[in-house]
This record gives structure tokens, sequence and C-alpha cells, in this order.
């Protein structure tokens, strides 16, 4: 990101002299705005803003929605999932994010997490280990570092201007191409690739770490993968954490508890 | 009898959360909420020595369990491990974080609605039922407001509430 600062600052001189690039010099160009609208692509090669944060996550949690056969509307299993979510979401590192929780309605088995706070089981995954407070504690848990860890900003923050210019383009113009190309890298990333296993390790050690504060027993992650293990083991054709790293190597990296 | 398997995972967690948690006498830790209290004693009822603003430095002078006897400058008291953190915050406490009077009413409203940009993408994908669903998901999540989860935390003994 540090090599992209040059490139923001050379942006901020072209339009403080006027020599703007196109999208500046339409009618009504304020140089003024443009000057402020060109911070932000320097901020956004700095790192997302929590306002763009949330509304590329907004994106990406209507993208899961839809993937995952839109939501399950059980209110009670919903507000299970937000109890015990907003509880380890108290003492995460990023207070200041509302964190929303919900469950999809989908018989496969798989978690998901979006910028901003969105978290999504699906009811399979629900049914399976929803019946523990600390398994289910574990898995939201791990969903939960992915956001305060920014894992998915980060994609977006690699693919270099993207962020800024989401900003300046979409939110202000309504041309959302580049608004789309953001939500488009992190939901391939959710769907299709999935996170690196480095990156997946990360919110396994993080959601332990987290759910131990909240006062659950940390074995609860480790307990709900062993759950999973057994449920493939019986249904072989069941999907289960297809874009996940394989579970015995999660399972092996978490302590005996 | 039947409180056993809870009282084991509790003592399981007591045991567990320091090897868990990095803080350590003599090291350091960081408010990350717009005002932590400190508290006389290390109990969530404690009645309060303190209060500090966003991302403070803190020494930490004992670790009981988790509860951390902390200090800077002129402040010292107790707060639970949970709501400090190991690193330095980087929000900006004048415009991310949400008023708390918010988080406490039992107003059926998401405090961070999607935004305008995201709902037009829904609309403009022909994503209007999964748009519609995240909303419901947002209206569901509002209703668990920040007294809820207290009471929760109090009724499983969780938190600054674990005995």
């Amino acid at each position: 990101m540090k090599g992209l600062r040059p490139i923001g600052f050379l942006i901020a001189l072209l339009a403080t002299a006027g020599v703007c690039p196109a999208q500046f010099s339409l009618n009504g160009f304020d140089p003024f705005k443009a000057a402020k609208d060109v911070g932000k692509v320097i901020k956004g090669t700095a790192g997302i803003g929590l306002k763009e944060e949330c509304s590329i996550g907004g994106a990406v949690a209507i993208e899961i929605v839809a993937r995952f056969g839109g939501v399950w509307k059980n209110v009670d299993a919903t507000r299970r999932v937000n109890l015990v979510g907003k509880s380890l979401a108290r003492y995460c590192d990023r207070p200041e994010l509302d964190f929303k929780f919900g469950i999809l309605n989908s018989e496969t088995i798989n978690a998901f997490s979006a910028p901003g706070g969105y978290v999504f089981i699906t009811k399979g995954l629900y049914e399976l280990v929803g019946g523990s407070d600390y398994e289910l504690a574990g898995v939201l848990g791990h969903e939960i570092t992915h956001v305060t860890q920014r894992h998915a900003l980060k994609i977006i923050e690699r693919g270099e201007l993207l962020s800024g210019v989401s900003d300046l383009a979409a939110m202000k113009s309504g041309d959302f191409a580049k608004y789309s190309a953001a939500v488009d890298s992190v939901t391939k990333t959710l769907f299709e690739k999935g996170f690196d296993p480095k990156t997946e390790y990360e919110a396994d050690k993080g959601g332990r770490a987290l759910a131990a504060l909240t006062g659950y027993a940390p074995g609860g992650l480790r307990a709900a993968l062993l759950a999973l293990q057994n449920e493939a083991a019986v249904n072989k054709n069941r999907a289960i954490f297809s874009t996940h790293p394989p579970l015995q190597k999660r399972i092996d990296r978490l302590p005996v508890e | 009898m039947k409180n056993l398997p809870r009282l084991c995972v509790g003592v399981l967690a007591f045991f567990c959360l320091p090897l868990l948690l990095a803080y350590e006498s003599g090291g350091k830790a960081y408010t990350k909420k717009l005002e932590t209290v400190l508290l006389d004693e290390p109990k969530p009822l404690a009645h309060p020595a303190a209060k500090i603003g966003y991302a403070i430095e803190l020494n930490v002078e004992q670790v009981n369990g988790s509860w951390l006897l902390v200090s800077s400058g002129a402040n010292r008291g107790w707060v639970f491990a949970g709501n400090v953190a190991e690193k330095k915050p980087m929000a900006n406490p004048k415009t991310d974080f949400l008023p708390s009077a918010a988080s406490e009413t039992t107003a059926s409203v998401a405090a961070r609605p999607l935004d305008e940009v995201a709902q037009n993408y829904g609309a403009q994908k022909g994503l209007g039922e999964a748009k519609a669903d995240v909303e419901w998901v947002e209206q569901q999540s509002a209703q668990v407001n920040s007294a809820a989860v207290t009471e929760f935390l109090q009724a499983k003994k969780l938190g600054e509430f674990q005995q």
C-alpha cells in the first residue's frame, strides 16, 4: 500500500492544479468538492473507512443471502444467534461495529461474514451446533474475527485504488462498476476461492480466544469442527465448509481442551 | 448434578483463560471503547474508580483471572480484560462510534442499516428479495440491544459476570 501513496499525491496535485481526470471535468465541476473526494481516494489507498466498509458489507450480505436460499425467518433461533454473537462482539477489538447475525435458509453447512459486521450461518450448521452455546460461540467467534481483522477488506485493498474510487464513482455519480468490482472481489473469495489457509487459521485462533474471553469454554470451535467431521463421515455428499481448509487440518491446529 | 456439566465448563474456562490472555503484570493494554470505567474491585458491580477515554495506553499492574489492575496517570482501577485491547485501536472516535443511547433503545430499527448505495446495488442486480431478507435480519438483530445482551451475560454468567 505504501507504494500507492505517491499516486494519490499526484492525483491530489492534479486536482488542486485544475488538471483533473475526466470524471472531474464534467459540468458543474467543483474543485473544492473534488479535492475532498480525492482525499477519499488517498484514504482508500491507506485503508477503507468505516462508511465504505459498511456499504460494501451490506452489498456482500445481500449477495450471501441471495446465493444461499434467503434467510431462515425463525425469530427464536435468530434471537439466540444474536444473543450469543453480540455477547462475543461486545468484547471484540472493534466495538464501534454494529454486528448483525442471521441464519441462511440452506441445508449446506457453512458460515460467512461480510465487512461492517454481517455474520451468517446456514440452517444446516445451526442445526448441527446450535444446541450447544459454546460450539455456536466458537463458530461465531471465528466469523467475528474475520470482520475485526478486516480479512475481506484486505482483498479489496490489494486491488489498489478500488476502495477509494468506489466511494467516488459509486456513491456520487451512481456508476456501480467500481463498487461492483469491490463487492465481486469479496464474494469471489467467499464463494469460490475461500480465504487462504493462514487467514482461516488466524480466524480460528482469534475466535477461540474471543469465545474464551467471553466466558465460553475455549474448546467450542474444536468441538464444532469435530461434529462437522462426524457429519461428513455419515453424509458424504453434504457440502461442509467447502470454502475452508480441510476440517482435519483445522482440528489439528486447535488445542485439545 | 444437573448443573455439573455447566460447572465443569465454567471451571475449565476459568483455568484456560489466563493461558489465552496475553496480558501480564508490567505489560500494556489500550482502552477500545469511547469510555472505559475502572473499578475499585475486580467485580462487575464494584464502585467506579475512574473513567478513561478512547485508545489510552494503560499499564497492567496485576492480573487476577480475567481482570486487570491498570493505571494511566492518576487513574487506577480494575477492568475486565474484554473491555481493553492488546493493540492500540484505530477507529475514529468522533465518527465511527454509535451513540450509546441508540444502542440502548428497544427500537426495531438497525443502528447502521443498509446504506443507499448497497440498497441500489441490490436493486440493480435484481436482488430485491435478498435485500428485504437482510433488512429482516437487521430488524431482528436490533431487538437484541445492549441491555438485552447485558441481561443475557448476567444470566449465563459470561463476560465480566463470570465467577
